[in-house]
């Protein structure tokens, strides 16, 4: 495992979840031939070096809609009860503010939020556990060049805030170039190649 | 095949229940609290409301119909309100109204959930299912049943007579007489034990169908009816194994208990 900050890009849907739900540890084996075939060392290789501290960033939040947005952030953290709760607000804070928003902006339901808001929000939520692994669920596509910078800029900051800690970004398609500089692609295994 | 399918079913919800009765220690924490309390107050807020009539009706029709069908005096018309609202009609209209009001609702909110991707968000955050969602609608339902139950009961036995009172020759006092001499704690006792057994297995047929638990991922629509027609069968075999252990009869004496 080289680079801390890992790229992919997932063939199809079915590949990327297959991905999501090794990396998380809700499979115990990979699946599919993509994942199976191509990834599978690295990948497991990956969730022994961090073992269950893998957070997703998901592409629609990964938020429920019986909870208001803040308290969707503040879920995992309380429900777990493995991080102090109020470090776990303040950090929140940090990074919505690193983005010029409040907490204030968020206590409306997820469904009345723009992609770009969910999307922010599940990063904060994932970013706020402070993962070993910080597995980033294509969250460039289908969002306008500023809110692309927004995110990018987050990613820096989490990379900048834990330096040791990696990331993977799972894309379904090429991201524009410079938004994942740094990001190093997933180690295709040698014999498939 | 369809015995061992129905088998196969049983033994899912019994498995279900054990996990439940496991961990009912998730309760502690303060997020599956808080979705207790959320709800219990949908359960309550939905059923509650559209009872006040409907009980007080029953009440009502039972003392006529006994009084003036049945040509029975005060006593008796009390003593059947006691039986049939106490320990028969009471507990199955009750948990009725919850099926028709909140189970069909939560079924539904658990299939959107599903659609949309959310359990399975959950899932990858390491946040169990059955300790977020499945432990609390099961509790929530459990409590809320006995609350309607206990809700209806009281409107349909004070209704009842109130409106008998007005409505008939006899006063209420005297009504109130003969429910005090008639009922009893084992009453009570019996009304709690069915209303706490009703809304547990409501509870678990709802998240059964409704969250897709042992691969019955169903689309929302089908979810929803599943769940309800299951809910009323297993409410239905549930009175009539616990009249039989009570009572020793079931079917109307048709099979009894061996001497």
């Amino acid at each position: 495992m080289s680079g801390l900050r890992l790229r992919v890009t997932a063939p199809t849907r079915p590949a990327r979840e297959s991905l999501l739900g090794f990396l998380t540890g809700l499979d115990e084996q990979p699946s599919g031939y993509w994942v199976e075939a191509c990834f599978a060392e690295p990948l497991r290789a990956l969730r022994e070096a961090c073992g269950e501290r893998v957070a997703v960033a998901f592409e629609d939040g990964g938020l429920l809609q019986s909870l208001d947005a803040w308290r969707n952030v503040l879920l995992p953290v309380s429900f777990h009860a493995a991080h102090d709760s109020r470090a776990a607000r303040l950090r929140a804070q940090g990074i919505l503010a690193a983005v010029g928003r409040r907490p204030e902006d968020f206590m409306a339901s997820p469904a009345q939020l723009s992609l770009f808001e969910k999307r922010l929000i599940g990063f904060v939520k994932a970013a706020v556990l402070e993962p070993q692994l910080l597995v980033i669920d294509r969250l460039f596509e289908e969002l306008g060049h500023e809110e692309q910078k927004s995110i990018a800029s987050l990613l820096e900051l989490f990379h900048r805030r834990y330096p040791l800690r990696r990331m993977l970004y799972v894309g379904l398609s090429e991201s524009p170039p410079g938004l994942l500089a740094g990001f190093e692609p997933l180690e295709r295994e040698e014999a498939i190649q | 095949m369809a015995a061992s399918a129905a088998y196969a079913g049983l033994r899912g919800f019994a498995d279900l229940a054990h996990d439940v009765f496991a961990r009912l220690g998730a309760l502690s924490s303060a997020p599956v609290r808080e979705v207790l309390a959320r709800q219990v107050h949908k359960v309550g807020v939905a059923t509650l409301s559209a009872m006040v009539i409907r009980a007080a009706g029953i009440g009502t029709l039972i003392i006529a119909y006994t009084t003036y069908v049945l040509a029975a005096d005060a006593a008796f018309a009390v003593r059947i309100l006691i039986w049939a609202v106490l320990r028969e009609i009471g507990p199955l209209f009750a948990v009725i109204m919850l099926i028709m009001r909140s189970g069909t609702a939560m079924a539904a909110e658990f299939a959107l959930m599903r659609e949309r991707g959310e359990l399975q968000a959950l899932r990858m955050t390491r946040i169990r299912v059955l300790d977020y969602i499945v432990v609390p609608t099961v509790a929530a339902m459990t409590l809320s049943n006995v609350a309607i139950t206990f809700y209806f009961q009281l409107l349909a036995v004070a209704g009842g007579m109130l409106l008998s009172a007005l409505l008939m020759e006899v006063s209420l006092a005297e009504l109130a007489e003969h429910f005090f001499a008639a009922a009893t704690l084992w009453d009570l006792v019996y009304t709690l034990i069915k209303s706490l057994g009703f809304g547990f297995l409501v509870g678990l047929v709802v998240c059964v169908h409704g969250l897709g638990i042992g691969g019955r991922q169903a689309e929302l629509p089908e979810a929803v009816s599943r769940a309800v027609m299951q809910s009323i069968v297993a409410v239905l075999l549930f009175n009539a194994v616990f009249a039989y252990l009570v009572f020793g009869v079931l079917f109307f004496g048709i099979v009894r208990a061996p001497a």
